[in-house]
């Protein structure tokens, strides 16, 4: 196919006037052929380009309107057009936020719930939610921002990004109206409030009371009887509605390691109650870290997330969020629902893991590169489950570390320095330089089991060893003195600057609870993470 | 699309983003008949997602571009691309024939796009 005819089949798509068979080649040319891609993005950059520099001019004069066309020009084809558009560069997020198109069509056929928000839709965010998730009543929203109006989500997790710079995640289920950009009213259910240090303030109501931060991060759960409060950074102010008589009731601040619990009614009357008795997703991870100490690492627990991974939201212990491990920039992995079960202890119900599934490769920066001087010792640890049935090749999943700048292999060259994990055939293996050592036991599917990697840096170099447990198995409160398998002593560069995470083509793995320690115990207690 | 309704990849970066809008899409697409497969889909959307900021690029030097284009060419391209008339209205309300637009629309986006590029070039943004 010659260039002109490219483009011409490109152009006959763009114009809705493809034929069945033009369309055939047309995507028998994308599927062969990059170059043929980056034409048909450039051309649909160039169709968004128009839409949104038109939706930003200025409206002409009306002109009188003429007879109505009685063959309209192919409606359907420019929708189409307009929602591949939307396909494609829906995935870049914050491209669109800047982009606000005029409310048409059905996208957005749900009326808003408040009054007054009718004809001119004011959309005040973005919303991100879990896959999996289920809304009794979904937002007005369109092109992943939501306006103001009532929402209700009944399975799931999903998160608002106000444009005030306030975040809101709700927990299902969960009934929530949204105001404006910086006031919402709960209605049921549990959020949680993250305001950011750019944000003005947000206002989060409930049909008794007012919650106004005071730069705040903070958990709200509202049921039939009562309203708690818990505040994790900052403090809000609890500003009960005046009552029936008109009487002014007095607000009531709580600080930050506080919670407080009001009937709701009786909104003027506070009872203290403990702090993190209720399970939000934001508190996990700061009683694990509080528990933990200072030798807990690096952690993540796939919490606080919705949807694919790429934010810098979960765990503690980076200098940045999961990025693709791929030059090119993949694809991410997803973080999805925890099952309802105990696994080495620890309750996963309501919690999230990582789904790590075909090709999936990414990669995060510890906040502190881990020293490889002599002397030093660390301990990784994951909860790992293979969730594919098939047993050829593809379905492995590697846990690898990176080496800093100085490490071997600088640049796009650098080798991980030690990696453990599962191959394709199920049984567990560590692998140090060139030298695998794999486990006489496999995993099966759908078996959870914990890896847990202690690294001994010595004068020689770096030596690992790997111990599986299987479900079922205690843990063993010091480390170990047998292991499942242990590796040569390989290869150390001054620094460990990242982790890696990467399955393999035809593989899908649930990870959850990754933690880097510099004791046994600071990875291996699952069971003390929820209480 | 089964693709996109079993749980695959797409489908959770869809539903992380905007599910909505691809739903709508893929109705539409099964509407049509004429359907990507969802590999290809999936394919686009990765590679579009690596591009981020080279779409952006665009849009920063189609701002630019326009300001070269007469009053008259961006009133043509405003009417066409708001979304809210079709192009026989838009035809009808400039006087012109409808065939006759089409061709001058392919210009002017031909014209903008060689000009969007070159200004890429210049500042080493280009593919």
């Amino acid at each position: 196919m010659t260039d002109k005819q490219l483009l011409n089949l490109i152009e006959s798509l763009v114009d809705g006037d493809t034929t069945p068979d033009d369309h055939r080649r047309l995507q028998e040319a994308l599927k062969s052929n990059s170059s043929a891609r980056a034409q048909l993005r450039e051309r649909i950059d160039l169709e968004s380009a128009l839409r949104t520099w038109a939706s930003e001019q200025p409206t002409a004069p009306v002109q009188p309107p003429g007879p109505r066309p009685a063959w309209k020009f192919r409606h359907a084809a420019w929708l189409s057009l307009a929602l591949a558009i939307l396909v494609l560069l829906l995935v870049v997020p914050q491209f669109w936020n800047r982009r606000e198109v005029p409310q048409q069509g059905p996208l957005a056929n749900q009326p808003p719930i408040e009054a007054g928000a009718t004809s001119a839709t004011h959309f005040v965010g973005v919303v991100r939610q879990q896959p999996g998730c289920v809304w009794d009543v979904e937002p007005v929203w369109r092109a992943g921002r939501f306006a103001a109006g009532r929402l209700a989500l009944a399975a799931g997790i999903a998160e608002l990004r106000f444009d005030s710079g306030t975040e809101v995640i709700l927990e299902a289920p969960c009934e929530l109206a949204v105001v404006s950009a910086d006031v919402a009213r709960l209605l049921h259910g549990k959020v949680s409030v993250n305001v950011s240090e750019l944000s003005n303030g947000f206002t989060l109501e409930t049909p008794e009371a007012r919650i106004v931060d005071e730069g705040t991060a903070y958990a709200v759960a509202l049921d039939d009887a009562t309203a708690e409060v818990h505040v994790f950074d900052g403090s809000v102010i609890w500003i009960p509605q005046d009552d029936a008589a008109g009487a002014e009731a007095s607000p009531d601040r709580i600080e930050a390691g506080h919670a407080k619990r009001y009937l709701r009614s009786q909104p003027g009357r506070s009872h203290g109650i403990p702090f993190g008795q209720r399970l939000f997703v934001r508190h996990l991870e700061a009683t694990l870290k509080e528990d933990a100490g200072d030798s807990l690492l690096a952690y993540d627990g796939f919490e606080n997330l919705a949807g694919q991974i790429r934010r810098d939201r979960s765990g503690f212990g980076w200098a940045g969020g999961w990025q693709s491990a791929r030059p090119a920039r993949g694809k991410l992995a997803a973080v999805i629902d925890a099952p309802d079960d105990v696994a080495f202890g620890l309750p996963r119900a309501g919690r999230r893991l990582l789904l790590l599934a075909t090709g999936d490769d990414i990669r995060r920066v510890f906040e502190q590169p881990l020293a490889m001087q002599p002397g030093n010792t660390y301990y990784i640890s994951a909860l790992i489950e293979r969730r594919s049935q098939d047993t050829g090749a593809g379905q492995s999943l590697q846990i690898s570390l990176g080496p800093g700048i100085a490490g071997p292999g600088r640049g796009h060259r650098r080798q991980q320095m030690i990696a453990f994990g599962i191959s394709s055939d199920g049984f567990p293996f560590i692998k140090s330089g060139n030298t695998i050592r794999e486990t006489a036991l496999g995993i099966g599917p759908d078996e959870t089991c914990l890896c847990v990697v202690k690294l001994v840096v010595g004068e020689q170099g770096l030596d690992s060893f790997l111990r599986v447990y299987r479900m079922g198995e205690s843990i063993d409160e010091f480390a170990p003195s047998t292991w499942t398998a242990t590796s040569a002593t390989g290869i150390t560069g001054s620094s460990v600057d990242s982790i890696r995470l990467t399955a393999g083509d035809n593989a899908a793995w649930h990870v959850d609870e990754l933690k880097v320690g510099a004791t046994w115990q600071s990875v291996t207690a699952l069971g003390n993470s929820d209480k | 699309m089964r693709e996109f309704e079993a749980g695959g990849s797409f489908f959770h970066w869809a539903c992380g983003v905007a599910y909505n809008e691809v739903r709508n899409f893929v109705t539409v697409q099964r509407r049509n008949r004429l359907q990507f497969d969802a590999d290809l889909v999936e394919l686009l959307a990765e590679e579009a997602e690596a591009e981020a900021e080279l779409s952006e690029a665009r849009l920063s030097a189609l701002r630019e571009c326009m300001a070269r284009l007469s009053a008259r060419q961006q009133e043509i391209l405003r009417r066409c691309y708001m979304g809210s008339t079709t192009i026989t209205e838009v035809a009808q309300g400039l006087g012109r024939e409808r065939t006759a637009l089409y061709k001058q629309l392919a210009r002017l986006k031909q014209k903008l796009l060689d000009c969007i590029r070159l200004r890429l070039a210049r500042e080493g943004a280009g593919r």
